[in-house]
């Protein structure tokens, strides 16, 4: 069992980004699926018509799911960051109430600095599971 | 393949224009792609370990090779769709470019492609400009047909891409809809390697991710043959909106061949992307309703890799498919590579294509729908050919009744006046032109050939046992033959000891006091009239049968050229009143005035034509035997009509032109002389 190490602000940021992709992604196919249903009209006739329909439909849903799937995997990981925060800020004040010392003065700080502080505070159990 | 008229109105733009979008989502997803693997690799980093970075890491590059498969793909179907759109575009202008100039030509090209000539007779270049046009026109529907066919195959290709099998909508829900309306006769064999279908997920996958569809119209026998041999309806499955039986068929590889490319339907790839997309979960039904629209039958040849319709199989030769349905009239020439057009057969030496639907050589005529021969047009009034040419079918100059089917034998009017015989339809009498109110004498022997071919001939003198003087026939001086010498003596007496009988002294008359027969015109023109007594006459009277004839057409029109005037007569054509201007059809018809009846029938060409020199110079029709009247619709076009052919060509025709003028000049001298004679023998 390896050591687990996260910043869960810069998680969450590039969850966001891949949510923001993945609506790129389905704007780029509504944007083309448009265009491409036209490429049939007035080309009966070509073997190429029929066939070109059937990928432009396939290709669009794959699209489609890859974008879902891109949505799906930065919401993952914005929850995964959010998890992480979380966790740590519930251990936080769960040892503040047995130490008085430490009342109110949380040991994780909100935000990480990842390259002075690239672990994780050692409070976090590695039982969490961010996903 | 398309059709002449497809590739006429298709839109190649659109297939550009698609292409162009392809390659614009493929810019946009390689914008995306750099952004993600930014974010991806900061994750791969410092900034976070552990198990969750494992399984996160794993979903991003999942999704890393996603975005490059659509970058790839989607440029890659942009690059096809635009090589085929500037294909298109290529064929199309040319083929616009055969039908501008067959149009030039005076050609007409039907719906179909046909190329048809509305005018063999006389557009002869229209005539010779059917084949090149032809051959543009399927040439260009050859490149179209080409360029359609790989453009289809490599979109089937893309339809197996690692996008589409990936990420073809396979983890999500069914949200398909079943067609299924035109399935019946769609039949995949799987082939013996893992099915693409098979990467993506499993048709049992399909079924237990609830996999359903809007039942349609269910038409059975569209099969999968699975390698071990099962088969599953398609039709019933899609129909159904269920992937049950897809899902019963243990290593079922709906439409695979070799590579894990898939069979297509009736557009290559469509099969691909409805069951690679219903092993993904969700386009099974959308994808089925896909290919009923496309018309069933068509798969990817595992060979050529190009789509192979019903019926249709690819020329190992060639490496083109070659129709063999019902439907499909159209095979690829082996020898030429090109289609054959229905009907028309390439010429392996020429290149060009031949009409083999109808005799070689023969057009169809666009009024009557009948094949026209060369030379024959279609009278406008009757809808019947009308022989112009050198046909013997019907007498030349002859038309047809529209009514009987038959020859009519006086195909032109008579001159008004002229009583016309009940039992024969022709003419009784003709007036001479020469010779101003004199004409020939009635036929008088009903068994003279002449009488059965010609009007207003004169007949055949019957024939008499008188014996037939030894003395020369004595020429007219001036150049012409004249006459006979009267014949004396007594009868020759056979001799009873069986040798040759001594001849009487035969006495010739003085040529000085020599005294024209009345009845010499009646020999005279009979003997012109009947083709076996001209070499009775001599051989001096054959061969200035046709120069004389040659200026009896162009007089024909003019009176005061033909027949009266011995001068105007002769060897000079430019005094037969215009029958050299008068066209090719004037003269031709003037050599076929004599007892040549296919001659005759060209003479009647030029003289019908509309708008010919022939028809201005009032050209008559001759009909058999010199039986000849005046092209009575001439009139009106030009100055020189109506004139009665006949009077001058039944003398002309029977004894050249020399003869012609001498008997001009004999008729008048003989009228001035013996008028009374003139009348009694009228």
């Amino acid at each position: 069992m390896t050591g687990i190490s996260a910043i869960p602000q810069q998680i969450q940021d590039i969850g966001r980004k891949a949510s923001g992709l993945a609506q790129e992604v389905s704007g780029i196919v509504s944007a083309g699926a448009s265009y491409l249903e036209m490429a049939g009209s007035g080309n009966a006739g070509f073997l190429t018509t029929p066939a070109m329909a059937a990928l432009t439909v396939a290709q669009i849903a794959a699209l489609k799911n890859l974008g879902g799937l891109m949505d799906e995997h930065g919401r993952d990981l914005g929850g995964a960051g959010q998890v992480y925060a979380t966790t740590e800020q519930a251990v936080v004040k769960s040892a503040t109430a047995t130490d008085g010392t430490l009342t109110g003065q949380p040991t994780v700080q909100p935000v990480v600095q990842p390259a002075v502080q690239p672990t994780v505070q050692p409070t976090v159990t590695t039982t969490t599971r961010p996903v | 393949m398309p059709t002449f008229q497809q590739l006429m109105a298709c839109n190649p733009n659109a297939f550009t224009h698609a292409g162009e979008t392809y390659k614009r989502m493929a810019q946009g997803f390689g914008k995306v792609q750099q952004v993600f693997d930014q974010g991806t690799k900061v994750l791969s980093g410092n900034v976070w370990s552990g198990v969750a970075q494992k399984v996160a890491m794993g979903q991003a590059t999942k999704l890393q090779g996603g975005l490059t498969a659509s970058g790839q793909e989607t440029s890659q179907a942009g690059t096809v769709l635009t090589t085929l759109g500037h294909a298109l575009q290529a064929a199309q202008t040319q083929l616009r470019a055969a039908v501008a100039t067959a149009h030039g030509a005076g050609l007409i090209v039907t719906p179909t492609g046909q190329v048809i000539n509305p005018n063999p007779v006389y557009n002869q270049v229209g005539n010779a400009m059917i084949g090149p046009v032809t051959a543009m026109m399927t040439a260009a529907i050859a490149e179209a047909t080409a360029a359609d066919l790989a453009a289809a195959g490599k979109i089937g290709m893309l339809a197996a891409g690692k996008l589409i099998q990936t990420f073809g909508s396979g983890s999500g829900t069914g949200s398909a809809t079943g067609g299924g309306e035109q399935m019946a006769a769609v039949t995949s064999t799987a082939g013996p390697t893992p099915a693409a279908i098979q990467q993506g997920g499993t048709v049992d996958h399909v079924t237990s991710e609830g996999m359903t569809g809007t039942a349609g119209q269910n038409p059975d026998g569209v099969l999968a043959v699975t390698n071990s041999g099962k088969t599953a309806d398609i039709g019933a499955t899609a129909g159904s909106g269920t992937a049950g039986d897809l899902a019963q068929v243990p290593g079922m590889s709906v439409g695979t061949a070799p590579g894990g490319t898939s069979v297509a339907s009736g557009g290559a790839g469509a099969v691909t992307t409805a069951l690679g997309s219903a092993a993904a979960g969700g386009l099974l039904g959308t994808g089925a309703a896909q290919l009923g629209r496309n018309g069933a039958g068509t798969t990817l040849d595992p060979i050529t890799g190009l789509p192979v319709g019903t019926g249709t199989t690819i020329d190992p030769t060639t490496g083109l498919p070659i129709h063999t349905g019902a439907s499909a009239g159209t095979t690829i020439d082996p020898k030429t590579g090109l289609p054959a057009v229905p009907g028309v057969s390439i010429d392996p030496t020429t290149g060009l294509p031949i009409h083999t639907a109808t005799s070689p050589g023969a057009t169809i005529d666009p009024i009557t729908g009948l094949p026209v021969g060369t030379g024959t047009t279609i009278d406008p009034n009757t809808g019947l050919p009308i022989h112009t040419g050198t046909g013997t079918s019907t007498s030349a100059g002859t038309t047809i009744d529209p009514n009987t089917g038959l020859p009519v034998a006086s195909p032109t009017t008579t001159t008004p006046g002229t009583p016309v015989s009940p039992s024969t339809g022709l003419p009784t009498t003709t007036p001479t032109t020469g010779s101003t109110g004199s004409s020939l004498p009635p036929l008088t022997s009903p068994t003279s050939p002449v009488a059965s071919g010609g009007a207003g001939l004169s007949s055949l003198p019957p024939i008499s046992s008188t014996p037939i003087s030894s003395a020369p026939i004595t020429s007219d001086p001036t150049g012409g033959l004249s006459s006979l010498p009267p014949i004396s003596g007594p009868p020759i007496t056979p001799d009873p000891t069986g040798g040759l009988s001594s001849l009487p002294p035969i006495s010739s008359p003085d040529p000085s006091t020599f005294t024209p027969s009345p009845s010499f015109p009646d020999v005279g023109s009979a003997a012109g009239s009947v083709g076996s007594s001209l070499p009775d006459l001599g051989s001096s009277s054959i061969p200035d049968v046709g120069s004389g004839l040659t200026d009896v057409m162009g007089t024909g029109g003019d009176p005061s050229a033909a027949g009266g005037d011995p001068s105007s007569l002769g060897a000079d054509p430019t005094a037969g009143g215009g029958a050299l201007p008068a066209g090719g059809g004037s003269l031709s018809g003037a050599g076929g005035l004599g007892a040549d009846p296919a001659l005759a029938g060209a003479g009647h060409a030029g003289a019908a034509a509309p708008g010919s020199n022939a028809a201005l110079d009032g050209g008559g029709s001759v009909g058999l035997g010199g039986g000849a009247t005046s092209d009575a619709a001439a009139p009106g076009q030009a100055g020189h009509h109506g004139t009665p052919a006949a009077a001058v060509a039944a003398p002309i025709g029977v004894i050249g032109a020399a003869g012609a003028a001498a008997w001009a000049a004999h008729r008048r001298r003989g009228r001035d002389d013996q008028p009374e004679d003139d009348e009694d023998d009228e």
